[in-house]
């Protein structure tokens, strides 16, 4: 199974985000993930059949040129050679790589991006938006070219209103560069997404004990220890 | 039924009586000499004010609209009969207001007259251009001197005195609003005109006016939280 490679490329974080969103719900394509060169570019990768690639790509360009992007360059390929996916970031093993992460207690909400010019006017500005609603700072993402961007979960209505807030703080403290809401993630586009590791149950192995099931010549006690993946939850702590 | 109101016999006085409209609901600001005409219709937050020594009378069927503000100084000033003056109309000066003439709203008319019967469109400028200059040599009123910088900031460069106020009002309308188009690009700070301009915002806002539908923006736009 041959499947077709779509590249679009801007300078701007919550931009690529919200594009590889509308992209990923515009046609059957797979979100790889975001290659984020330095000096500001970042690459959505898609993958899917050509005509789906195509209409994907299509779609972002159009959303970039709305979002004033001047330096989109983008890019379909519909029949990549095996040797480029073996060493280039375009193949679904990224994905994988990801979703073996864990679980992520942030799943299923809605995501906002703040992007900055400059650390500090990020710190304060993820600062008020923790302030402002009842949203959680999931992790901050740097892209080069001094942008900084904070990922923010939450219920739309709470994230909605945090951006608004943190923006003109970010504004006041530095320079504001992008911003963007996504209500309803895809699945794909979560796993792509940065999440700090305080956020991410990973599986805690537990020495439990398991009844033996098959006859062995060791017959000093009928149970052995062995352990199995548990997912666990940390507390939350207040 | 004629009622002249006199300003106290103090003359240098800079206190302002409000006084009740004819339908006692509309209330103008009187201060000094001013004699109104009974039957004159003068809206609400007008302002009177005669300097000491001078003087204004206001004849019957004047019509003042709302916010109009009418200083004599230098001399008297009488606005005739059946003369209307729009919304927030300055008169500052001497001069006389023609009978039935026409002012418009938002007009600046500096020390000057209006003939009879004159239409002068809105937000027009006209009047003795040597205004604010005539005020400083003569040093005979008590203008504010921010007043009289002003009006040299308006008019850089004072044409030649005109023959007939409303022959120069087009010439002056335009360069009163060339300076009115000045001074409003200026307050426009770059911030919130960059804001709008940042990726995502214009999005956002139609987000928030779906989730929010009264919502009102927020004030904190030039910074402080």
């Amino acid at each position: 199974m041959s499947t077709s490679l779509g590249l679009i490329q801007t300078r701007s974080f919550p931009v690529i985000v919200r594009i590889a969103d509308a992209m990923t719900k515009s046609a059957g394509v797979t979100l790889i993930g975001f290659e984020k060169t330095s000096g500001g570019y970042c690459t959505a990768i898609v993958r899917g059949g050509i005509a789906d690639v195509r209409i994907a790509i299509e779609e972002g360009i159009e959303l970039a040129r709305q979002f004033d992007q001047e330096e989109i360059s983008s890019l379909v390929i519909p029949r990549p050679l095996p040797n480029l996916e073996v060493v280039l970031p375009i193949s679904s093993k990224l994905s994988q790589l990801a979703q073996n992460r864990g679980y992520s207690r942030l799943s299923n909400l809605a995501v906002g991006l703040l992007e900055t010019r400059g650390f500090p006017a990020m710190v304060g500005a993820a600062d008020v938006m923790l302030k402002t609603a009842d949203v959680q700072l999931a992790a901050y993402e740097t892209i080069g070219d001094g942008l900084c961007t904070a990922i923010i979960r939450g219920t739309v209505a709470n994230v909605a209103i945090a951006i608004d807030a943190g923006m003109y703080e970010a504004e006041r403290i530095g320079e504001l560069h992008a911003v963007a809401v996504i209500p309803r993630p895809l699945d794909e586009l979560e796993q792509a997404l940065p999440v700090a590791s305080c956020f991410v149950a990973q599986p805690v192995t537990l020495p439990v004990t398991l009844p033996q099931v098959q006859e062995q010549e060791v017959q000093r006690s009928d149970t052995a220890v062995g352990r199995i993946p548990v997912y666990l939850e940390p507390p939350e702590t207040p | 039924m004629r009622s002249t109101l006199l300003a106290s016999t103090l003359p240098n006085s800079m206190t302002l009586r409000a006084l009740p409209g004819q339908n006692g609901e509309t209330r103008y600001f009187v201060s000094g000499e001013v004699q109104v005409e009974a039957g004159v219709g003068i809206g609400a937050g007008v302002l009177l004010r005669a300097n000491p020594g001078c003087r204004i009378y206001i004849e019957r069927g004047v019509c003042i609209g709302m916010g109009s503000v009418l200083h004599a100084c230098g001399g008297s000033l009488i606005v005739e009969a059946g003369a209307t003056l729009g919304m927030g109309v300055l008169v500052i000066g001497q001069g006389t207001i023609g009978k039935n003439a026409c002012i418009g709203s938002e007009t600046t008319v500096l020390n000057c007259s209006v003939l009879s019967q004159a239409v002068i469109p809105p937000g027009s400028l006209i009047g003795d251009p040597t205004y604010g200059s005539n005020l400083k040599e003569a040093g005979t009123t008590q203008a504010d001197p921010s007043e009289v910088e002003m009006a040299q900031e308006t008019l850089p460069e004072p044409p030649p005195p005109p023959s007939s106020p409303v022959a120069n009002v087009e010439k002056q309308t335009r360069r009163w609003q060339e300076a009115a188009e000045q001074t409003q690009e200026k307050p426009t700070s770059p911030k919130t005109r960059k804001l709008n301009g940042i990726p995502g915002h214009s999005e956002l806002d139609r987000l928030l006016g779906k989730i929010y539908p009264y919502r009102q923006v927020l004030s904190s736009r030039d910074g402080r939280l």
